[in-house]
């Protein structure tokens, strides 16, 4: 019997050791405190402070300058600290009585905000931030929202308006290279005209003395002609008279036929001496009418006329090449002008549609889950996680430093027990212990927080387990391992702060890099948070969490290998104590 | 006979041998002593014996047996061991540390319950079964802490100081109840520092030194102690020896 090694007797082996664990620990009323009572008011504690967590309790000092009633405006229902100065609400954002501190400042016509924050407090300011910014963010976005809808509207506008202006100068820009080609036609005609008048005015200028002296001899003619022609006047009538003295004298005289034949020839000649008469009359009329000295004085004045005109031909070919010139210049500068039309035209064209674009994006702060938001509802996961990685870790800790430290440690080493027994024992019996907390942690979430636990129970409890005997058998570990009691809680602590620090609870990992990210990512508290958390708070079900459960399973075995391990090396310690 | 056949063992920590070549027989049914100097090995020597420690060199034959790696829990079921503390849980009753310990050598309920019987008789402590250990005296958790090491009925007890701290009635009331044990058959092996107790109860005495039996005595040998107590002859040689 005594060296029956049967299977049977190796399970009564285990529930004489587990028996005697729970013996041991519940027979002593630490443990019972530490293990139960203990956490149990600690859940509850933490549970009223989570319960009183309100960002809306974050002090904001404000200082009383112009723009603060428009920021106590922006962030409603907050609790403001009013200062006179900001010197003074700097003092208190320095000595930590407030976590944010706004100074509007006017500058010009604007209104400069500076928000200060107390970064040396980073969860605080945090959530100063978070807190600050969203409600900003929130009054804001609608004030963009109306202002980017105007700004569009006045961009269409605006690019209408300068399409439109674009039109007119184009039109201006026809219109002077119409006016550049009539100008270049009446150049090109009065550069003809200019050419004949030239012909004329050299023609005139060569015949002006000519002329001159013909007008000379003129006034010499007409004084010459009317000194004669009065007398020759008088001399014609007194032939007239005479012969009409002869003429009965004749027909007296001479036959009938020579006396017509003389009389006609008298009056033939009388009636052209009558002509000559005429004629000479009227030249000495036209001579009177026409005075040499006017004429004289007329063509001169014609000659000065013409002088002038010369002159002013050339003053107008010289406006008329000025006036191509300044064509040619307006004709540039609209031309660049157009250009820089176009170019900005195209520049508007890609910022309305930017804006447009912009305009099409509606910023809307949505919450990705409608859940509680309390804060006790969605820390309690984590909350179980440190109490469960607490309590594992540096309880079945205890349990082993008190047990290895006893003399009847070393009975139980000399007696034909394998290690792995003893092993398998002091786990479930920590284990054990761990869940009653564990069941207590979930009526507390269940009936005190809401939490959807015990409709989830088949899959919080196995997950719960696994998690739990993971820290258990880490800190028997170091229970085994470290031979000193006051060592080996102080191990135990550190590890638990190790698991703690590489966790989301002091710094979110995704802000810390790749290798601390994995290390933090494969670390079981981090996913026995995850694990609760979409269990708990999502009712997430085990099929979409395989893959932490598995790496929970690896996990497990690695540590009870570890454990074991640890046992053989610390009870290799002991015997050579 | 020889129940315990030790030939030169050899045992070193850390590059010091604690127990050098050591040789010692131990005749079945005798009290046998150990005595030595603190430091000399006796303590190793005790870890060797039970199984708790593993040796570089040398043979162990236990019972005629040869003990090795591979059958250690023969020694392990057939040898008792109780040190100067308490080896008992202080939470448990020593009803339910006799239970626990039996559990852990494989004995049915009905076994340790007829040879708890028996041994609790034996260490008058039958009215007391039902209490916690730490409720007992001095001299009780003593006898407690003997009855629960021979649970499993070893043919050798190995008794580590088992009276140090105890008054002289206490101290005589112990080894009382050792030199019962023995009349039972069992082989018992003590160190101690108190000579005279080991003179009165002992068959045999071995000095050890430096992790060597230095010297064994025969304690019927009325003719060597006729004039000298063991404590003399102890003192005689550590003046001699240093």
């Amino acid at each position: 019997m005594i060296f029956s090694r049967s299977g049977f007797q190796k399970m009564v082996k285990l529930f004489s050791i587990i028996s005697k664990n729970v013996k041991v620990v519940s027979r002593s009323w630490i443990y019972v405190a530490l293990l139960i009572i203990l956490p149990t008011i600690f859940v509850l504690a933490t549970s009223l402070l989570l319960d009183s967590v309100d960002v809306n309790n974050v002090k904001i000092g404000i200082v009383n300058n112009p723009g603060s009633y428009e920021i106590r405006e922006l962030i409603p229902n907050a609790k403001f600290s009013d200062y006179a100065s900001f010197e003074e609400c700097e003092k208190d954002l320095k000595s930590h009585s407030i976590p944010v501190c706004i100074n509007p400042t006017q500058d010009f016509n604007e209104t400069k905000i500076d928000i200060y924050f107390d970064n040396s407090k980073l969860l605080i300011s945090q959530y100063a931030k978070q807190y600050v910014s969203k409600k900003v963010l929130q009054e804001q976005l609608v004030a963009f929202e109306l202002t980017l809808d105007e700004v569009l509207t006045k961009m269409t506008s605006l690019a209408g308006d300068v399409a439109l202006a674009k039109t007119e100068l184009e039109n201006a820009y026809s219109e002077l290279v119409a006016q550049e080609e009539r100008i270049l036609s009446y150049q090109e005609n009065f550069t003809e005209i200019e050419e004949d008048f030239q012909r004329v005015y050299s023609d005139v200028k060569h015949y002006q003395p000519l002329i001159e002296d013909n007008i000379e001899t003129l006034k010499e003619v007409k004084k010459y002609l009317g000194d004669n022609l009065t007398e020759f006047n008088q001399q014609s009538q007194n032939l007239r008279n005479q012969v009409d003295l002869i003429k009965p004298i004749l027909q007296s005289t001479l036959s009938q036929e020579d006396y017509e034949d003389i009389s006609n020839r008298i009056d033939g000649t009388i009636n052209t001496m009558g002509i000559l008469e005429r004629d000479l009359n009227e030249l000495n009329s036209r001579l009177y009418y026409d005075d040499p000295d006017l004429m004289l004085a007329d063509f001169n004045n014609a000659v000065s006329t013409l002088d002038q005109t010369k002159t002013l031909f050339e003053n107008l070919d010289k406006e008329i090449e000025q006036g191509m010139e300044i064509i040619q210049k307006n004709k540039d500068r609209a031309q660049e002008i157009l250009n820089e039309i176009e170019s900005n035209k195209e520049e508007l064209e890609k910022i309305r549609s930017k804006v447009k674009s912009t305009s099409n994006y509606k910023i809307v702060l949505n919450d990705a889950f409608k859940i509680n938001e309390s804060a006790s509802y969605l820390f309690f996961p984590l909350l179980l996680v440190l109490i469960i990685a607490f309590t594992s870790i540096i309880l079945s800790n205890m349990i082993i430093v008190e047990q290895t430290h006893k003399q009847s440690y070393i009975r139980e080493i000399i007696t034909p027990t394998k290690d792995f027994t003893f092993l398998l024992g002091d786990f479930i019996v920590a284990l054990f212990i761990v869940l009653i907390q564990v069941i207590i942690l979930f009526f507390i979430g269940e009936f005190m927080f809401g939490l959807p636990i015990f409709s989830n129970i088949h899959y919080l409890l196995p997950i719960a387990i696994l998690i739990s005997s993971i820290f258990v058998l880490i800190g028997m570990s170091i229970g085994y391992i470290v031979r000193s009691k006051n060592i080996s809680i102080l191990v135990s602590t550190f590890t638990l702060l190790f698991l703690i620090i590489f966790s989301d609870l002091l710094i979110p990992r995704q802000l810390t890099g790749t290798f601390i990210r994995i290390l933090t990512s494969i670390n079981p508290f981090v996913i026995a948070d995850k694990l609760f958390f979409n269990m708990m708070v999502f009712s997430e079900t085990i099929k979409f969490t395989t893959l932490y459960i598995v790496l929970l399973s690896i996990f497990l075995i690695f540590v009870f290998l570890f454990a074991y391990i640890c046992k053989k090396i610390g009870k290799y310690k002991l015997m050579k104590e | 006979m020889d129940i315990i056949v030790l030939d030169k063992i050899l045992k070193r920590f850390r590059k010091k041998d604690i127990l050098d070549y050591l040789s010692l027989n131990i005749r079945e049914g005798e009290i046998f002593g150990i005595v030595g100097r603190s430091g000399c090995g006796k303590t190793t020597l005790l870890k060797v014996l039970i199984g708790m420690l593993n040796y570089e060199l040398g043979k162990i034959y236990f019972d005629g047996q040869k003990i090795h790696i591979f059958n250690k829990d023969f020694l392990k079921n057939n040898i008792g061991f109780a040190s100067q503390e308490n080896m008992l849980y202080d939470e448990l009753t020593l009803m339910e540390n006799i239970f626990y310990y039996g559990k852990l050598y494989n004995l049915s309920g009905k076994i340790i319950k007829k040879n708890a019987s028996s041994l609790l008789k034996l260490a008058d402590l039958d009215g007391a079964k039902n209490s916690l250990i730490k409720t007992f005296s001095g001299g009780m958790k003593k006898r407690a802490n003997i009855l629960v090491s021979l649970i499993h009925n070893p043919k050798v007890l190995i008794l580590d100081e088992p009276t140090v701290g105890l008054d002289p009635v206490l101290r005589d009331s112990i080894w009382d109840y050792i030199n019962e044990v023995n009349k039972t058959g069992k082989t018992i092996i003590v160190t101690s520092h108190l000579l005279e107790e080991l003179q009165d109860n002992c068959s045999g005495i071995a000095f050890m030194d430096k992790g060597k039996i230095v010297s064994v005595y025969d304690i019927k040998d009325k003719k060597r102690f006729s004039n000298k107590s063991l404590n003399d002859i102890f003192k005689e040689w550590v003046s001699k020896n240093g």
